[in-house]
């Protein structure tokens, strides 16, 4: 449980340009609980956001690039600056090569980060070492996997550069970047020719690391690591002048950091550095070769102890070396016994858990001698998959319809252009008539994102009114400029309460999303819990996007809660961005506590006006003539009349396009169409006629067609209805009552009248179509009955006949 | 050796329990709506677009028909194995959405889940369900074509989440689907969420039409109309037909027709009632007689309850009959079992018929009961009451009672002439 320097500090002068006002003390060693790490080993380092942080399928991947300590961080005072690596799954959709070949593996094949991403971490989070093979594109390397205590991955690709979505090979991308540093190395030489102590280090530097690293994994000679995080193409430009002052700098700190008083510090063996790496001694020229920076510094652990933040800290890395071992074990297992495996994939997944959980008792009791005979054999297997993703993979089909033999045929007449272009799902370039909602939106989300701070909104508005669509717009044109470089990373979360079972599965979604892992609702809320709560190595801002909020009312309100609290903790940089129907939902339905939460940042979705609506739909069809202007006007008219429903808007002008196309294929033979539409556009444009006829359509119910198609007796059972309700005046009235009233109908009518039983069943057909309504059967002739639709429709209908 | 009779009966009964005959086709009157609904598919299937529809008209319209009958059309221009997937779901199958979703997931991936049938949690299928219809490119999956039978009763699953997910797809560019909905309710559309509401496209094609004797005995008599076929003697076939056609013009037969029609103009029931009636069918009877018409139409329309009062004895006659009575006279009001046991003892005052006491007659009563002639009257709870003073309604009216006893065998002359007093 110690940590300790090993060796001099050491001067650095690429990082020494980013100390403004901390001071830092760089390291080339360290010990830390039992293990040394050198700059440029590859470690793992724990991810605190994942269920298990150091599982070699969760923990993140490093190398590391400098060292230091930095003193007024009085919580994390030591810290490393690390090189990322990226885990397959991790890598965005967009960037994912299927044309790869090999195929990537999920399990132990990592992509370079390059010049995106580097990362600041503390080194308490460091676990253990691994070592990671650069490879050639098309090759998979040998002796990948877990072998005995060392972690072997491999890397044939990089992320490309800043605007690119491609894969580059990453031996490709490391020379590239060794020109460019050696590039920027001359031009260093030569501004910094005044101090001369300075300009042998970089070179000579890399020959060393090259040496030591090639007795490590004998594949990574050729690339100083050190060098991976260094040049920055974008700011090669301006740094001849920049060196200059950071040179001063630099010579400056590394001796103040020496100077400050250490209580430990011991003058004793001095050799100690240069005995495991002699050429390093010599690299220290200048200020940093004095005989006092090969001291070595030793903390007192017992401090060390104190300062860690959290309690589970401790504990997991005491027992970090027994779990491995343990881990270990489950895998073989699970290869060893092949009929185990399958009885488990065939459980559910709730049995496959349990099925799990019983490996892992079984394994104390397994001898380990049995075990580590097995040991051997297992690499070969475990680099291809690991037992995890197997049974995933099989339990699961992937979600995705069969495709189709021919493909789809795109309309070919202007009107079934039109109807292609006002169907609601046609994506719009832009969304006309939002314009103020979208700026207000994007301001607030881009702010937040800039300012590195969460924050939720609250959006409403009734259906159809183009709440969703600005929104997805929103994150679009943030995603573009965040391609671009001028925005931070951010992560979407996209969920809506209408495709959850139910509100607590919202966590779920959320982890899922976040991580792609699949845990229970309860489990995913404490990890959620403590993912907002804390900043973890590489926390990204993240966009929270809720559909449907008042689905995830519950009584305890807990969801809601939840959702509304995190983007208020210091440390998520969560915004969220909540849409709902209701304008005064956090009001009528939320505690106090939750709209609290929620804030004032509320905006309101008015329903289209007729103007916007005539916008819309001439928006979408463009310079497409075949409306006439009164039409649409009509259209927009009737439906913001109504609702303001855009979705209802362009369901009627699409129906009204079919009519008119129908009506123009009756008037002119089909044949001949084409040439014959030419001639006479009129006929295929749409009118106020055939927008009535739509609107007809969709709006009437033909009340009156419904009673006309009833049967005689269920007619006059209606009549009967209407007699009885006049002769009591109540609405309800009870079914043996109306039967008298329908006899007599029937006397008057000259009809024999038919017995109860068939009157029951015409109520009951009646009642089906909901034209009247009724109690339930099992009154029978005591059940109430009454009309469902107006007296005077039936009285009308019944004369119309 | 099958005689021509046989082979009639067998292909006529067929006929009427299985939708097969051409007679049984799509009315003139829908042919347009038909014709919509076809586009509507069609337009799914060729151009990949996304359509939602509901097809409302009253029970037993060809609502089924119709859309099965689009379906064979559509087999037959476009590609059903390679283009496009039908998934037949039912209201009252599928009565909640976990049942709907697994069902989809199993119509949807037929081939897969054969090989290994694992159904996760609810949640996990419906995550599984839109991820498979959120697809990348929409351009190249398979269309998928929803049909919904008794599509209401989906408005009553918990938030109507299969519904807004559904409409969801078809609103927006994911997979190219269509869900047609049917149901017989004139007020389908008002039981949609207000967002199901507004994803819906609102296309309602209504299945109404006006009923019409003329075509209903032609239906009547093309049911029963023969083909000339190998099987069937030429000569047969030629008076069998003739033997219908006159069948037709019966007037006893039209009267019953008639009569049937005006309660219930659907082919479903003609249907029921020519099985019966065909089902008498025999070597000695090798024609439908007007009789055979006519009992079958009774057999179809007898009240069940005039049947059933047939079988009681005459002390559960005798107290009906009482209990009627004091409905009567107390307009409408339940009456327990000491009002109707008192009303009975004073009837039974001056008669000369067997006088059964207390117990048996409460043995009577609850037999009543179980034979839900009379129903305690609701929101009284029974248990709390002793059950001589449980209130009942009767559930039969006096048209029923008067029928029954006119029928009844051997019952008392007293007891005739207490109905002629009580009704």
């Amino acid at each position: 449980m110690d940590f300790e320097w090993i060796g001099d500090p050491i001067s650095v002068n690429e990082a020494a340009r980013q100390l403004t006002s901390k001071t830092r003390t760089f390291y080339k060693t360290c010990k830390y609980l039992g293990t040394e790490y050198y700059i440029g080993d590859h470690v793992l380092i724990a991810n605190s956001e994942a269920d298990d942080p150091e599982s070699f399928r969760h923990c993140y991947v490093a190398s590391l690039v400098y060292m230091y300590e930095m003193k007024s961080n009085k919580k994390d005072p030591f810290r490393a600056q690390v090189q990322w690596y990226s885990r397959v799954e991790q890598l965005s959709k967009n960037l994912r090569k299927d044309g790869v070949h090999p195929p990537l593996d999920d399990a132990w094949e990592l992509v370079h980060e390059g010049q995106r991403y580097k990362g600041d971490v503390s080194i308490e989070t460091i676990f253990d070492k691994c070592s990671v093979l650069i490879c050639e594109e098309n090759e998979v390397p040998r002796g990948v996997g877990k072998q005995k205590k060392l972690c072997t991955f491999f890397c044939r690709f990089a992320l490309g550069p800043k605007n690119s979505r491609d894969l580059v090979s990453v031996k490709e991308s490391l020379t590239k970047q060794l020109a460019d540093m050696t590039a920027k190395t001359l031009v260093d030489s030569f501004s910094a020719i005044n101090q001369s102590d300075k300009e042998p280090t970089t070179p000579r530097r890399i020959s060393t690391r090259s040496r030591k690293m090639s007795e490590n994994d004998n594949t990574d000679s050729s690339v100083h690591p050190e060098l991976i995080n260094t040049p920055r193409s974008s700011t090669r430009n301006r740094q001849p002048s920049r060196q200059l002052d950071n040179g001063k700098n630099e010579s400056c700190i590394p001796s103040a950091s020496i100077n400050t008083p250490r209580s430990s510090r011991r003058n004793r063996q001095p050799l100690l550095l240069v005995d495991s790496e002699d050429d390093e001694s010599s690299v220290h020229t200048g200020p940093i070769n004095t005989p006092r920076s090969s001291k070595r510094i030793k903390q007192p652990p017992r401090c060390l102890d104190e300062t860690l933040p959290s309690p589970l800290k401790n504990s997991t890395f005491s027992i970090s070396s027994n779990k491995t071992k343990e881990l270990c074990i489950v895998i073989q297992r699970c290869k060893v016994t092949p009929n185990k495996e399958i009885s488990a994939v065939e459980l559910d997944q709730a049995s496959k858990v349990k099925a799990r959980k019983k490996l892992d008792l079984e394994t104390p009791v397994t001898p380990t001698k049995a075990v580590e005979q097995k040991t051997p054999k297992k690499p070969k297997r475990a680099g291809s998959v690991t037992p995890g993703s197997t049974q995933k993979k099989r339990l699961r089909l992937t979600p995705a319809i069969s495709s189709r033999s021919g493909n789809l045929t795109e309309p070919t007449s202007p009107l079934g252009e039109i109807r292609r272009r006002l169907h609601v799902a046609a994506v719009p370039q832009t969304l006309p008539c939002r314009e103020d909602e979208f700026d207000h939106i994007y301001n607030y989300v881009e702010g937040k994102l800039a300012d590195g701070i969460g924050g939720c909104m609250y959006i409403s508005g009734v259906p159809g009114t183009g709440k969703t669509a600005t929104v997805s717009e929103v994150i679009r044109v943030l995603k573009e400029s965040q391609t671009e470089g001028d925005l931070p990373d951010f992560k979407l979360i996209e969920v809506n309460g209408m495709k959850l079972t139910a509100p607590q599965q919202i966590y779920v979604q959320i982890w899922n999303q976040l991580t792609g892992s699949k845990v229970t609702a309860d489990k995913a809320a404490k990890l959620l819990h403590a993912k907002f709560s804390t900043n973890g190595p590489r926390h990204r801002p993240t966009v929270l996007i809720v559909d449907e909020l008042d689905l995830l009312w519950t009584r305890q309100q807990d969801v809601l809660y939840n959702i509304f609290e995190w983007p208020n903790r210091p440390k998520a940089q969560l915004t969220v961005l909540a849409i709902a129907n209701t304008m005064d939902l956090p009001e009528r339905l939320l505690m106090n506590r939750v709209s609290s939460r929620m804030g004032l940042t509320r905006l309101t979705f008015q329903p289209y006006k007729v103007k916007q609506l005539q916008t819309i739909i001439s928006s979408r069809l463009e310079n497409l003539v075949y409306f006439e202007p009164e039409a649409v006007e009509f259209i927009a008219r009737k439906v913001s009349a109504a609702s303001g429903d855009a979705r209802r808007a362009l369901d009627i002008s699409r129906r009204a396009a079919e009519l008119a196309e129908k009506g123009s294929h009756n008037i002119s033979s089909p044949t001949k169409s084409p040439s014959k539409r030419g001639a006479h556009p009129s006929k295929s444009t749409v009118t106020m006629q055939h927008v009535q006829a739509a609107i007809e359509e969709m709006f009437s119910s033909p009340k009156l067609l419904a009673i006309q198609a009833c049967s005689l007796h269920e007619q006059l059972f209606l009549n009967a209805l209407v007699q009885e309700f006049n002769r009591t005046g109540v609405e309800e009235s009870v079914f043996d009552q109306v039967i008298r009233q329908h006899y007599t109908l029937c006397d008057l009518e000259g009809m024999s009248r038919p017995n109860v039983s068939e009157l029951l069943s015409v109520c009951a057909s009646l009642c089906s179509s909901r034209l009247i309504l009724s109690e339930h059967g099992r009154n029978d002739i005591r059940q109430k009955v009454r009309l469902n639709i107006g007296i005077d429709d039936v009285s009308y209908a019944l004369k119309c006949l | 050796m099958t005689s021509c009779t046989d082979i009639c009966r067998s292909i006529l009964l067929e006929r009427m329990v299985f939708n097969t005959h051409s007679s049984i086709a799509i009315p003139e009157d829908f042919l347009e709506h038909k014709n919509y609904v076809f586009n509507l598919l069609k337009s799914t299937v060729v151009n990949g677009e996304n359509n939602s529809a509901l097809l409302i008209g009253p029970r037993g319209s060809g609502k089924t028909m119709l859309i099965n009958s689009v379906i064979a059309d559509l087999e037959a221009i476009c590609n059903f194995e390679k283009d496009y997937v039908v998934i037949k779901l039912h209201g009252f199958f599928q009565t909640d959405d976990r049942i709907a979703i697994q069902e989809i997931t199993r119509q949807l991936f037929l081939e897969e889940e054969t090989a290994n049938r694992t159904f996760g949690s609810f949640s996990e299928n419906l995550n599984f369900l839109l991820d498979s219809l959120k697809v990348a490119d929409r351009k190249t999956t398979k269309s998928i074509i929803f049909i919904i039978d008794e599509f209401d009763q989906f408005c009553q699953h918990k938030n109507q989440t299969l519904l807004y997910n559904l409409f969801d797809v078809c609103q927006s560019a994911q997979a190219p689907m269509a869900v047609i909905g049917l149901t017989c309710r004139m007020d389908a559309i008002s039981l949609f969420e207000k967002r199901v509401r507004s994803r819906f496209s609102h296309r309602q094609i209504y299945l109404l039409v006006k009923p019409d004797f003329q075509k209903y005995s032609e239906t009547f008599v093309s049911l029963l109309r023969l083909q000339q076929s190998r099987e069937l003697k030429a000569i047969y076939v030629r008076s069998w037909n003739k033997s219908v056609e006159d069948l037709a013009q019966d007037p006893l037969v039209q009267g019953s027709l008639k009569k049937v029609f005006n309660l219930n103009p659907k082919l479903r029931l003609l249907q029921n009632i020519l099985l019966v009636a065909l089902s008498r069918l025999g070597e000695s009877h090798p024609f439908l007689s007007s009789k055979d018409i006519v009992t079958a139409i009774e057999s179809q329309t007898t009240d069940c309850k005039t049947l059933q009062l047939q079988g009681l004895s005459v002390l559960e006659l005798q107290l009906l009959l009482c209990m009627k009575y004091l409905d009567k006279i107390y307009f409408g009001e339940p009456c327990n079992y000491e009002m109707a046991f008192y009303e009975y003892t004073k009837q039974m005052k001056n008669s000369s018929m067997q006088k059964f006491d207390r117990q048996i007659a409460m043995k009577a009563m609850e037999h009543l009961e179980t034979l839900e002639f009379i129903r305690p009257v609701e929101g009284i709870s029974s248990s709390k009451v002793q059950k001589e003073f449980v209130v009942y309604h009767i559930l039969i009216t006096s048209e029923q009672l008067t029928a029954a006893i006119a029928k009844y065998p051997n019952l008392p002359t007293e007891v005739k002439q207490l109905a002629d007093t009580c009704l």
